[in-house]
């Protein structure tokens, strides 16, 4: 009777594996497979697009099954797997907190494969919803068609905020978010059209922030979490290009400065510590409660020869928001004597606990510096490590954070070492990163076919709600003028 | 039926000669030009790509346009698919006005429009797909002609307004002006709705485009005459074919040619027809068709197959005085070996002849030509900057040539990652697969890239050493190739020939001395020996001073003989110009540089 029952027991299990399409008596293979996007053992926030993807093997038939909490479906395919929203996103929630066993088979010439199962991580924390980016064809000193646009990332929706082919011969960069909120954003428009728009909820303001002081527009924003203030360094930026094999371009700054604009009555404000001529200031980036101004410094230098010589310090100066005011010293937080490197890009997360950077070998601007990795600096202990579990062999440069101060977007060449791509990573209170995993896109193969960069990756918490013709309105206006004050 | 013998005379047997007509002209005057179009883009045959045709108006006619543009890679493709198109063409507007004028409308009507493509296509700018935008308008008019209860025709007409925008782009107001004329004819609107439909009608035609501006990126005045992403700013001849084609509905339906007295089947009628034909198409080609241009996209199409030989002797035919055939017949020339002895031997724009820029406000020639001259002279980095912008400015921001120059550096430099992307596309396509396929064994493969003579080669000549430069530091550029490889003889030539077309002898002395050595040649190339005898001339510099070189005796009486009679003309060039017009130093006395 015990033997019937197995064999009815084992019967019953083929019969249950054939219905849902498994493939019985598999060759068991040993290793995970090799999938694109790698979505094995990466860890997921909760509300994330499905992640679609392809199997890097001569697969003529694709069996997968999902299994999380009480949901477990199969899906087949010939060699890529096209998740249903719905499906995804049950599975998600019943997996918060927990994670999503993945198991692959393959049928490869003629013969079904079991690869080792892998899981998806899944934390219940979700990431903000929305990705604001900048859609380029990747470096050079030319644009042609180029624009900011943003996906939400619960889906693959992906909609413009501006392009340039309604501007043309105009380029539009560092689009900025006071802490990833929507309603508070600019972006620079250079070309014909020079200004900087600023969207404060329901009002758009075209600006002209070169003044006769400092001759030069301002570029590199962050903002002040008041909303009243946003600082920017003011740069003199300029593009060579490298004749050996291994390097293509090289930007760097020949002037650098740093200005707070007062968006209540349009002034800059600055102090002789942040304003210097022996120094290049650059990348200024506040505290979360806005009472520290961190900033990337470096000596001046004969440029472009002595190119790679410039490393930049991560360096400190108080602001008191009520009065506008600058400390009266700057501080050196991590040295360039003690990294040996240059710092770039620091970013601080929104609950105040780490200040997230880019260390590369000299200069600033790291996305075309192939050794460029990410850092963390704890604010509280003041240790300084490398993010290992997100840092490649290609340049990882450009990073924000989101709102929740657990998840992060950065920006990356690991694909092919050319264009820029976003990927995400979980941190915990820690410090400890996961496995990052690459915007999820529909089509498997879509990276493989853009040819434009998503440079400046910026995480927002809601959907960029401009109104196109008000802003073009605004843009074809007259821009207004800033005033300039340096503060002893 | 001797009427139906005429009729068909007419309204057949000619245009069946048009299009074999068209079929040689494209085939033969116009096959470099026609090849080079196919390589202003990359066509896949994958649903992502046709998604990215929605981005814009006209996404079906770009779409089928460009499909069949693929074909115009293989010989006589061209020629074949134009030929095909403008017969389509002409077909549907002889049942249109067939339709609406009835038999006796002359066949000039529906023919006068294909004329105009016919002209318009000899442009490099005008896209095939522009044709077709004209062929789903006048569909869209056929049907809606077709449609016999006025209500059900009148909302076919509103409805497929915007539709016709979205396919077919401007081509939207031949549907919209052929609603309206036929409307007005058939007289069946009265009172108040007489005034309403046609108000209807432009509301909506202007309307649509304006509403979808902002979803398709375009300026008003974009929307407005969208065409295709070919040309940033069309002209009029790019407007043409589509007004012909509003005019010949507007005749066919306007005009009663029943009650016309003219005979359009008339031997005298249809010889005066051929004959404005024959003018319309004559006066259209000699306007748009660019003779010189076909001829440098032959030296082009040489280039790329290292035929130097051949490029040199058909620029010796050509004798073009035009900056792009002077940059081939320099790269030619350097590759020969022969630049210096034959520099002015043919017409030499100064630098521009050397190097050609890429910028937006360049046309699709430079901008996928500038690269090929740092490849050859082996500043890899630099013809990769090119081809990057080249890229960038192509319509659609995709250049299926430059696409390749890209794989072929990346494999070059050893960034097999990004060649792999671009190998991975071009797969895809349907006449540069192979080609892909081909270059896919190169791919992480060192070994591979050895055994490969031209990996070899370009590996040879990339600098070691680096330096920082910007886009157009042309003598910057030069001399660092020469220090880095004293024997790229190109570079070296180039070098000092830059030097001497921009009248800077103190810059070519100072190279010369530097980086140019004894013995290099048996004797010093004749425009190294023109130029250094100017220092000598001018007194400068002593015989003594270059006993090192071979200097030709025969040089050096013709300096002598041309000084003797530049001193007695007190400097007139018509007395030089016969005797001494291919020398360096009448280029250097006489040539008018652009900011002189």
């Amino acid at each position: 009777m015990k033997i019937n029952l197995a064999i009815l027991s084992a019967a019953l299990l083929l019969l249950i594996a054939s219905c849902s399409g498994i493939p019985g008596n598999p060759e068991e293979g040993n290793s995970l497979p090799v999938l694109y996007p790698d979505i094995t053992e990466v860890t997921t926030p909760v509300n994330i697009a499905p992640m679609n993807f392809r199997i890097e093997a001569q697969s003529e038939k694709l069996v997968v099954r999902f299994e999380g909490g009480s949901v477990g479906f199969v899906l087949k395919g010939k060699d890529r797997i096209t998740i249903p929203s719905g499906k995804w996103h049950r599975l998600l929630r019943e997996s918060a907190g927990s994670s999503v066993n993945v198991s692959i088979w393959s049928k490869e010439q003629g013969s079904w494969i079991k690869y080792s199962p892998f899981r998806i991580y899944v934390r219940k924390e979700p990431i903000d919803q929305y990705l604001a980016y900048r859609r380029i064809a990747p470096g050079y000193e030319s644009w042609s068609s180029m624009g900011l646009y943003q996906r939400d990332l619960t889906s693959f929706r992906e909609s413009v905020i501006i392009d340039n082919r309604l501007l043309p011969g105009n380029c539009m960069n560092c689009h900025s978010f006071n802490r990833n909120d929507p309603g508070q954003m600019l972006f620079h428009l250079r070309g014909n059209i020079g200004a900087t728009m600023l969207v404060q909820g329901e009002d758009v303001t075209k600006l002209n922030t070169r003044t006769k002081e400092t001759g030069l527009n301002c570029v590199y924003p962050n903002w002040h979490p008041s909303g009243s203030y946003i600082a920017f360094s003011v740069n003199k930026i300029a593009q060579v290009f490298h004749t050996v094999r291994d390097k293509r371009i090289e930007v760097f700054d020949t002037k650098s400065d740093l200005v707070v604009l007062d968006t209540r009555n349009r002034r800059l404000i600055t102090s002789p510590l942040v304003y210097t001529t022996g120094s290049y200031e650059t990348f200024p980036v506040f505290s979360a409660d806005g009472g520290i101004l961190y900033f990337c410094s470096a000596d001046t230098a004969r440029m472009p020869d002595e190119y790679d010589r410039v490393k930049y310090s991560l360096c400190s100066i108080t602001f008191d928001a009520a009065s506008g005011t600058f400390g009266n010293r700057v501080d050196t937080v991590i040295s360039r004597t003690q990294t040996g490197k240059s710092i770039s890009f620091p970013r601080t997360s929104p609950d105040g606990k780490f200040l997230m950077f880019t260390l590369s070998d000299y200069g600033n601007f790291s996305l075309w510096h192939r050794e460029a990795d990410l850092w963390l600096l704890n604010l509280a202990d003041k240790s300084v490590k490398p993010i290992n579990q997100v840092n490649s062999g290609e340049a990882d440069s450009f990073h924000s954070w989101s709102s929740g101060s657990r998840w992060f977007v950065f920006a990356s060449r690991r694909t092919d070492g050319l264009y820029t791509r976003p990927y995400f990573a979980w941190l915990d209170e820690n410090g400890e990163a996961t496995k990052p995993f690459i915007l999820p896109q529909k089509n498997p193969d879509f990276y493989d076919y853009c040819l434009n960069s998503f440079n400046v990756p910026e995480l927002v918490a809601g959907k960029i709600r401009t109104d196109g013709r008000k802003m073009l309105k605004t843009i074809g206006s007259e821009a207004k003028s800033v005033t300039f004050e340096i503060k002893e | 039926m001797p009427g139906k013998g005429k009729y068909l005379t007419h309204k057949y047997i000619i245009p069946v000669i048009f299009v074999a007509g068209s079929f040689l002209c494209f085939g033969l005057f116009l096959r470099y030009n026609l090849w080079f179009r196919e390589q202003l883009q990359v066509f896949l045959l994958t649903f992502d790509h046709l998604q990215g045709y929605f981005t814009k108006p006209a996404f079906l006619a770009s779409w089928i346009g460009d499909f069949l543009t693929q074909f115009f890679h293989p010989s006589w493709g061209a020629a074949t698919v134009i030929s095909i198109t403008l017969l389509i063409l002409w077909l549907l507007l002889h049942v249109l006005v067939k339709k609406t004028g009835g038999t006796k409308v002359p066949f000039l009507v529906p023919l006068l429009p294909v004329i105009l493509c016919w002209a318009a296509l000899t442009s490099l700018e005008y896209p095939v797909s522009n044709v077709i935008s004209l062929c789903i308008a006048i569909s869209f008019v056929l049907v809606y002609v077709s449609i016999r209860p006025a209500t059900g025709r009148q909302l076919f007409g509103i409805v497929s307004i915007p539709h016709v925008y979205l396919t077919a782009g401007s081509s939207m107001w031949i549907f919209a002006a052929a609603f309206l004329i036929y409307e007005l004819r058939e007289k069946r609107i009265k009172g108040f709705k007489s005034l309403l439909l046609p108000l209807v009608i432009v509301a909506i035609a202007v309307g649509i485009p304006l509403i979808l501006r902002l979803k398709y990126l375009l300026t008003p005045f974009q929307a407005l005459t969208w065409l295709s992403e070919m040309k940033r700013n069309p002209g009029i001849w790019d407007f043409l074919p589509l007004a012909g084609v509003i005019i010949s509905a507007s005749v066919s339906m306007m005009v009663i040619w029943d009650k016309v007295a003219f005979k359009s089947n008339s031997l005298v009628s249809g010889f005066l027809q051929a004959l404005v034909i024959g003018a319309v198409l004559a006066g259209g080609i000699l306007k748009v068709y660019d003779r010189d241009l076909e001829k440098i996209l032959r030296l082009d199409r040489e280039a790329a197959n290292g035929n130097w030989k051949k490029v040199y002797e058909l620029s010796e035919e050509y004798e073009l005085r035009n900056n792009i055939a002077s940059y081939f017949t320099n790269m030619a020339m350097a590759k020969l070996g022969i630049m210096p002895d034959s520099l002015m031997m043919h017409y030499q724009p100064a630098a521009t002849g050397l190097f050609i820029p890429v910028n937006a406000n360049e046309n699709y020639l430079t901008i996928t030509l500038s690269n090929e001259v740092y490849w050859h002279l082996g500043d890899v980095n630099a013809a990769q900057h090119s081809a990057y912008l080249g890229t960038i400015f192509s319509p659609r921001a995709e250049n299926s040539r430059l696409m390749k120059r890209l794989i072929e550096i990346n494999i070059v430099n050893g960034q097999y990652a990004v060649a792999e992307k671009y190998v991975r596309i071009l797969e895809k396509t349907m006449f540069h697969g192979n080609w892909a396929e081909d270059m896919r064994k190169y791919l992480y493969n060192e070994e591979e890239c050895g055994r490969s003579e031209w990996i070899r080669a370009k590996r040879a000549v990339i600098p070691s050493t680096d330096l920082l430069k910007s886009g157009n530091e042309y003598v910057k550029t030069l001399r660092m190739l020469v220090q880095n490889n004293p024997a790229n003889r190109m570079a070296l030539d180039y070098l000092l020939c830059f030097h001497l077309l921009s009248r800077d002898i103190p810059s070519f002395e100072s190279d010369f001395e530097k980086y140019y050595l004894p013995g290099m040649d048996a004797v010093l190339p004749r425009v190294y020996q023109e130029g250094l005898l100017i220092n000598i001339a001018s007194r400068r510099k002593t015989p003594a001073d270059y006993s090192r070189f071979s200097f030709s005796p025969e040089t050096v009486r013709q300096m002598a003989e041309y000084t003797r009679l530049f001193e007695e003309s007190n400097g007139k060039g018509s007395v030089l110009i016969e005797k001494f017009g291919k020398t360096y130093w009448f280029y250097y006395h006489f040539a008018r540089m652009k900011d002189e």
